[in-house]
């Protein structure tokens, strides 16, 4: 009763957020792009969390479904909140035509899959109907504001959480936790191993599409520079390590974290903010490889105790 | 369409043998990385990061020194030894900590090699900025006339120092008794080890001999391609291109030097007819399709 209770008055404080912060957009672009980070990283986490299968170009969704979203605005002038959602499908074919890559190990997946937003990268550059360098930008429609990105981001955030909660309780979540382990032993124990793996695949590249599409409506413009960048990879990589890899909370805590600890970064070091992240990661995997959640907090404390 | 006239021809046959060249220099890298996946078990991510750590020195000591840049070679060798013996220490620590997790996978692993490839390449921004640089010596653009084929004196140097390299590792990893270590490492870890040989010694010695062979590497392609920061990357997909073609390293220095050949005369190909903007996609797209084609490298060799 009491948890319930703590968990509809947190859920009142998240709905009211826009009242509060009406009269500072900056602070409100803050919060929606970190709930666009949790989001994204979430999706992550099913197939490079749960099933432990390292797909580090994620860039290669995200841009895809941010410039389908764009391009399908413009041309067919369409609200681009509807389009979002075609791009969310655009990725997912893509996933599909890629699919083979899965069957690599995961060192070969890694350098793969990163193959995959540099193509896309090179053939945008080169394309006259996608604006090459400089990108496609539409313009704001109606319904642009920024408490619509807010209850959106939390309607994405709040259903990718669910959707990860019940995969980890659920007889697939179990098969893909498996082949994360060891995919050879639960090949052995008769898992179809391409085929879960599959699956993930397609939810992740689904969901990051259509985020993609989200960051590209939000940004009103998709850059082949920023979205197709591969270091939405390492981004993604760091926040989910940080929180705690393949867990619901991961995601949630690691973004937070992630999100602030770099944006400070960020606006106080400009040129040095990649090389923080860096060795953010390193210090990250080499110390805590389990995360914040993984972290022995008793034994720190009594160590700290004497 | 062209025609196969007789200036065609030579044509072809000029990019045939500058083929060869490339292919001999990418075989040294080649041959490094297949070494470090062989006795490490995972691929080498921040291996063409190394590489232009080796290069940015040489390039260094070239521009503001005036140094020739073979004299260079030495320094970018002890150079890369430094730093892949830092990272094979900082290694050490990810393996030993993931063995103590339930997760026997080596994802801490690849994640450390990321961090590590995204350290060395904002580094390498920061302090030589993204502009792309390349060594040109003075004899760099005289043309050595083999035949009716022409060739750089800079190119064929760098490919007689790389067949150099490749015949002292080839003599070192079978003549010797570190080399028979070595590769009895690579064929079974655990069995080496009953047999006395100091398993995690050789890894380590391997890693680092690796990463100072791609420094040198880095050094020699100065004088062939132009360099950013960036451009470890798009190498490390030629090479692991070549990787996979030759077989996953289970057709040794010969095999390597095939599958690097094969794929220089892909990349000189598409140099030629493609628009430049579509060559970085042509490297991308043959490493995707070569992996999606013989997952297991070519003709399924072991890995």
């Amino acid at each position: 009763m009491q948890v319930k209770n703590i968990l509809l008055l947190f859920l009142a404080v998240l709905l009211l957020v826009p009242v509060f912060l009406s009269h500072a957009p900056y602070y409100f672009r803050i919060i929606i792009m970190l709930l666009f980070y949790i989001a994204l990283s979430q999706a992550w986490n099913i197939v490079g969390g749960l099933a432990r299968q390292p797909f580090i170009g994620v860039a290669g969704f995200l841009g895809f479904g941010a410039y389908m979203t764009i391009l399908l605005a413009k041309l067919l002038l369409l609200p681009p909140i509807l389009t979002m959602w075609i791009g969310g499908v655009c990725s997912l074919a893509l996933a599909v035509i890629i699919s083979p890559i899965l069957k690599l190990r995961a060192d070969f997946l890694a350098i793969g899959s990163l193959t995959i937003p540099g193509i896309l990268y090179s053939i945008t550059y080169n394309s006259e109907i996608l604006g090459s360098c400089n990108g496609i930008a539409i313009n704001p429609d109606i319904l642009y504001s920024l408490p619509l990105f807010y209850y959106l981001g939390l309607i994405l955030t709040g259903v990718l959480c669910y959707i990860f909660y019940r995969l980890q309780k659920s007889d697939f979540g179990l098969r893909l936790a498996a082949i994360g382990c060891d995919q050879d032993l639960a090949e052995a124990t008769g898992i179809s191993v391409f085929s879960a793996k599959f699956m993930a695949f397609l939810l992740t590249a689904f969901f990051t599409g259509i985020l993609g599409g989200f960051y590209g409506y939000l940004m009103l413009a998709a850059l082949p520079d920023d979205v197709y960048n591969l270091f939405w990879g390492i981004q993604l990589l760091l926040i989910c390590v940080i929180g705690g890899i393949g867990t619901v909370y991961g995601p949630i805590i690691g973004g937070a974290i992630f999100f602030l600890a770099s944006h400070f970064i960020q606006i106080t070091f400009v040129e040095l903010h990649k090389l923080f992240l860096g060795i953010f990661l390193i210090m990250v995997v080499v110390f805590f490889p389990e995360g914040i959640i993984g972290i022995d907090w008793k034994k720190i404390f009594s160590k700290l105790k004497g | 369409m062209i025609l196969f006239t007789p200036e065609n021809l030579f044509f072809f046959l000029n990019i045939l043998f500058n083929s060869l060249i490339v292919g001999g220099i990418l075989s040294t890298v080649a041959v490094g990385l297949t070494l470090v996946m062989g006795v490490l078990r995972i691929l080498n991510l921040p291996h063409g990061e190394i590489l232009i750590v080796g290069f940015y020195v040489s390039y260094i000591l070239f521009s503001q020194f005036g140094v020739d840049p073979f004299a260079t070679i030495p320094l970018s060798f002890i150079t890369c030894l430094l730093v892949g013996g830092g990272i094979y220490y900082l290694m050490r620590k990810v393996s030993a900590r993931s063995k103590s997790t339930a997760v026997g996978t080596g994802i801490y692993q690849i994640l450390y090699f990321m961090g590590v490839s995204s350290l060395i390449q904002n580094l390498v921004v920061i302090l030589f900025s993204v502009t792309p640089r390349s060594i040109n010596p003075s004899y760099g653009l005289n043309i050595l006339s083999i035949g009716p084929f022409g060739v750089s004196y800079a190119r064929f140097a760098c490919f007689i120092f790389s067949l150099f390299s490749l015949i002292v590792l080839y003599v070192i990893f079978t003549k010797t008794y570190f080399g028979v270590a070595v590769r009895s490492v690579i064929e079974d870890a655990d069995a080496a080890s009953i047999m006395g040989a100091n398993v995690n010694k050789l890894v380590g010695i391997v890693y680092v001999l690796g990463c100072a062979l791609a420094g040198v590497s880095g050094s020699l392609l100065g004088m062939v391609y132009i360099f950013n920061p960036y451009s470890g990357m798009t190498l490390l997909f030629t090479v692991i291109s070549v990787i996979v073609l030759s077989g996953m390293g289970s057709r040794g220095i010969a095999g390597t030097f095939i599958g690097s050949f094969i794929i220089a005369l892909i990349a000189n190909l598409s140099n030629t007819f493609l628009t430049p903007g579509l060559v970085q996609a042509s490297t991308y797209t043959l490493l995707l399709v070569l992996l999606i084609l013989f997952p297991k490298g070519f003709g399924g060799g072991r890995a």
